[in-house]
């Protein structure tokens, strides 16, 4: 297949026609601008973090955020990056982050569940779920999402972005819809959730309408060093059953994720503005929550 | 025939020739899932795979 703006062959095609290499690295990065300028992800006196993992879709957002802060003169981004403590699966991309951070000069911090609280996630696990059948999944993203925003808030961040695609986002509209989450569908978004507090760092998703394909492709075609590995836990998680269905109707049905995307964008407008009115701190850990206790202190109680 | 590695699995398949979306269809992997090379170029489902041609299917999903 042509491209549809030059005689070269594509390497991908989209809803409005193919693209070669050079016309997609275009496409992908001026899709990327226009979403961080329309939805205001960043602005000229913020301060940005990016939480990272060395995958392809946090190395994206880091190289991109940094272009364009280069572009308008922004302040450049830092990066954080969690250790889960996953055997087999965090040490690689850690390295390829290392590397990344180290090549493109951009400062790079580090927190651990070991660390913070005491176990690695795998050591963590068994004992929690002995005592509520919790999956990792669930431990794994309360407290990844308690460090992110703790680190993000001691390197003085006023935004946090992640390397949410639209794949993701997708599946996370799905799921709370298919769970009947209504509470939690606010809360998504380029520009996560529809209220504030001085707590929590505003996070933003700058890949929010790129695919994950689109992504790897990126990486591939930019020839960053990424190490595509699967965290072993996704097979527990309702995530990947969504995931494997919604590519079942994207194959079928070009476009229907972000069908889905656009349908919420849509629909989210009718969602009242929500103010954190009635987050306090946890009693702990002085930490952001709506309970005496924030769930991250809760399940490190469990150890 | 036409061999196919997989980047995830590690595993490798031989195919008879055809379209790549005819040999993802084939070996039961969906298209959105991966990108598929031939000799360090991205193939597009449309192309002609031909007989003895190596592809790399490289999977398009990671993280958790």
């Amino acid at each position: 297949m042509q491209c549809l703006k030059c005689d070269k062959d594509a390497v991908i095609t989209l809803q409005h026609g193919a693209l070669c290499p050079s016309h997609f690295l275009a496409y992908f990065e001026k899709k990327v601008f226009k979403t961080i300028s329309k939805y205001n992800l960043v602005t000229s006196t913020d301060r940005v973090c990016v939480a990272a993992s060395g995958g392809k879709d946090s190395l994206t957002v880091l190289y991109l955020l940094k272009k364009y802060a280069e572009q308008h003169r922004y302040p450049p981004p830092q990066a954080l990056i969690i250790n889960e403590g996953i055997a087999g699966y965090r040490d690689g991309t850690i390295k390829d982050l290392e590397l990344f951070c180290n090549e493109h000069n951009v400062p790079l911090h580090k927190k651990s569940f070991k660390k913070q609280f005491g176990k690695d996630l795998d050591e963590a696990y068994p004992i929690i779920n002995s005592k509520t059948k919790k999956k990792p999944c669930n431990i794994c993203g309360v407290w990844r999402r308690y460090l992110i925003n703790k680190g993000a808030k001691e390197l003085d961040a006023t935004v946090l972005a992640t390397g949410h695609n639209l794949d993701d986002e997708a599946q996370a509209v799905m799921m709370n819809i298919m769970k009947a989450n209504h509470a939690l569908l606010p809360k998504l978004g380029p520009k996560s959730g529809t209220g504030t507090h001085k707590d929590f760092v505003q996070r933003v998703k700058p890949l929010y309408f790129c695919s994950e394909k689109e992504t790897r492709l990126y990486t591939l075609l930019k020839k960053f060093k990424v190490a595509y590995t699967e965290c072993p836990n996704v097979v527990q998680s309702y995530r990947a059953d969504v995931r494997d269905v919604l590519n079942q109707m994207e194959e079928k049905y070009p476009g229907t994720k972000t069908a889905v995307i656009n349908s919420f964008l849509h629909i989210s407008k009718l969602y009242p503005v929500q103010e954190n009115v009635n987050i306090g701190s946890c009693t702990i850990c002085n930490e952001p929550s709506n309970k005496n206790v924030c769930n991250a202190c809760t399940l490190e109680g469990m150890l | 025939m036409v061999t196919v590695h997989n980047e995830k699995t590690g595993t490798q398949h031989t195919t008879k020739r055809g379209s790549v979306k005819e040999i993802l269809k084939e070996i039961n992997i969906n298209s959105e899932t991966v990108l598929v090379v031939r000799n360090n170029t991205v193939l597009t489902l449309d192309k002609e795979v031909k007989e003895d041609d190596v592809l790399m299917l490289l999977s398009v999903i990671s993280g958790g």
